[in-house]
């Protein structure tokens, strides 16, 4: 099931598309997130939600579910179908999130205003200490704002400028899980001299459920092993490494 | 000055308002004997208000060093932002109050190369220098209570556990770290390198040790710089075990029945102070006179630096543990609210 928004924002604000996927029969923030994304106040927010699973939809998130799948789904090919319909670029940036993670108060005014400071055309929050992580690359630097790095995950949130929907999107599906995305980004938005980084001063808390715990792990690596042997992309080491770092402000 | 190419090794420094020290640190690791090509210095300045980056910028240009600096976040933020730029597959954390030996990082790749597994990590030894050995405390801590690195017990080529994960003078695999965990800035000063190394043990991390990987203490500390000590890693000792309830990990931090032992203690815990820092500076005079102390006042101080070393620890332990129920009731009074 789709639909379409056919509502017109009057508002003069920049926009930003959230682009969200949850599960409906698994324990989710979707709803606290859905709030807080909402709770912007230098940004006009739209949210497009994809909702996977069975069950009724929550109240908060009627409005903004636009696709439901009763069965498993890959993640980026459900948000490819949530994009299509949109001219996205009325959108300063798309924000991809999942349903299982806690953003601090204000998030979207905090973390897109040192995306554009720090001028990222690909960005993630890094991650807090006691998140589920799975490169510690991401985990956050105390002291630092901000880093400029070769690496940004496929999750569990992640933003794209205007200035790269044509280098990223739509999703390349051949990795329907993401898996091996984040390696080869960083080639793609390289050869049009694009910055990627991590905004360590606006971490995301990612401890609700464990990564991989709702599909099959074995087979996403198979699919990413074949996605990485067909593109362009970094190894670990090229990738893990913080080009320029960005203290955090000290006060006087 | 940093090389394209990637290094062998990442020698990452971390300081704080250590400007006078720092200079003699990063002479020394000018001098390495590895080319130049080979190794990088990443100096992360911890929100330092002194001449640090006075001190950095003298080496820049003939060495191949690199500084970043961050708000003061404490000594685990510190490593890992260090450890996020750094580009080589080995890493190496040093104190800013080391002066390595000329082919300290020579030797630290050469374990690596004889272990190559990621799970081993380098242990190089270090010593104190001849101003500091005179010191009687520094004497105590390292060579009789053992507080701060002791190797007596130590032979070259030993592997060991994730106690001897000492930060300072270890190196391990980067590829480890990106893996399985990084330091946990909730430590700010102590157990932070143990705590890692604690977590890696998971991953099987064995710690070899490599004598002739060396490094010099420059500082002395003071009586009351080392019950300062003593008290922040009585703190972290309680974060520790809290973190991880384990057996293994209660037995390190001494921290059962530290309440009963801190209210027997408490009473007596500024005459106990006294009485240490009485007979330190007695201590320190005649060792200034090249005097030696006769036994029976070299056994009263031994015992005066034990407690009260061992009476602060205590105390931060129980005060980290009164501000973690004090929270606990907090968080409960306002999910009641």
């Amino acid at each position: 099931m789709e639909r379409e928004d056919e509502e017109m924002c009057p508002d003069t604000k920049r926009q930003v598309l959230v682009l969200g996927v949850y599960v409906l029969n698994a324990k989710n923030n979707a709803p606290e997130l859905a709030r807080e994304f909402a709770s912007a106040s230098t940004w006009q927010v739209e949210q497009r939600w994809a909702a996977i699973g069975v069950g009724s939809l929550p109240l908060e998130l009627e409005r903004q579910t636009f696709l439901r799948e009763p069965g498993f789904s890959p993640k980026f090919s459900l948000l490819n179908r949530l994009m299509r319909p949109l001219d996205l670029d009325r959108y300063s940036y798309v924000l991809v999130s999942d349903d299982d993670i806690e953003l601090p108060a204000g998030f979207v005014d905090d973390y897109l205003r040192l995306v554009e400071k720090h001028g990222l055309s690909l960005a993630q929050p890094a991650r807090t200490h006691d998140s589920y992580i799975d490169h510690y690359f991401v985990a956050a630097l105390s002291g630092v704002e901000a880093r400029r790095t070769r690496f940004v995950e496929i999750g569990p949130l992640f933003s794209i400028a205007r200035d790269s929907y044509g280098t990223l999107l739509p999703f390349d599906e051949a990795a329907p899980m993401g898996w091996g995305l984040d390696f080869a980004w960083p080639v793609l938005l390289a050869r049009s001299g694009k910055e990627l980084g991590i905004i360590d001063s606006t971490p995301v808390r990612h401890a609700l459920r464990k990564p991989v715990s709702l599909y099959h792990h074995g087979r996403t690596e198979q699919a990413m092993l074949e996605f990485l042997n067909s593109r362009p992309h970094l190894s670990h080491e090229e990738a893990f490494v913080a080009t320029e770092t960005y203290p955090v402000a000290q006060a006087v | 000055m940093i090389s394209r190419n990637r290094p062998l090794i990442s020698a990452i420094v971390c300081t704080y308002n250590r400007a006078g020290l720092l200079g003699r640190a990063l002479g020394a690791l000018c001098g390495q004997t590895l080319d130049a090509e080979q190794f990088e210095v990443i100096v992360v300045d911890d929100g330092s208000t002194d001449e640090t980056r006075l001190v950095v910028q003298r080496f820049e240009g003939i060495a191949p060093l690199r500084y970043v600096y961050q708000a003061n976040s404490g000594i685990s933020a510190a490593r890992n932002h260090g450890l996020m730029v750094s580009r080589a597959p080995i890493v190496a954390f040093l104190d800013d109050d080391d002066v390595v030996a000329s082919d300290c990082l020579e030797q630290h790749c050469a374990s690596h190369r004889e272990f190559p597994e990621s799970i081993y990590a380098v242990l190089g030894y270090t010593r104190l220098a001849p101003e500091v050995a005179r010191s009687p405390l520094m004497h105590f801590v390292t060579e009789v209570g053992k507080h701060l690195f002791a190797y007596s017990d130590l032979q070259q080529g030993d592997v060991l556990d994730f106690t001897y994960f000492w930060g300072g003078r270890c190196s391990c695999k980067r590829a480890l770290l990106m893996e399985f965990g990084v330091f946990d800035p909730v430590f700010r000063f102590g157990c932070e390198d143990i705590e890692l190394g604690y977590r890696l043990s998971r991953e099987g991390l064995k710690v070899v040790y490599n004598a002739k990987a060396m490094s010099t203490m420059i500082r002395a500390i003071d009586f009351d710089g080392f019950c300062r000590r003593s008290y922040l890693q009585g703190r972290s000792n309680w974060v520790f075990a809290e973190k991880h309830p384990e057996r293994t990990v209660r037995a390190w931090t001494q921290v059962d029945g530290v309440e009963e032992e801190w209210h027997a203690m408490e009473p007596h815990f500024e005459r106990i102070v006294k009485a240490g820092r009485d007979l330190d500076c007695i201590a320190v005079e005649r060792a200034r006179a090249g005097l030696p102390l006769d036994d029976l006042t070299l056994r009263l101080l031994h015992r005066a630096y034990h407690a009260a070393f061992r009476a602060h620890r205590l105390r931060g332990s129980v005060e980290k543990m009164v501000e973690g129920l004090e929270g606990e009731v907090g968080r409960m009074r306002a999910e009641g609210a």
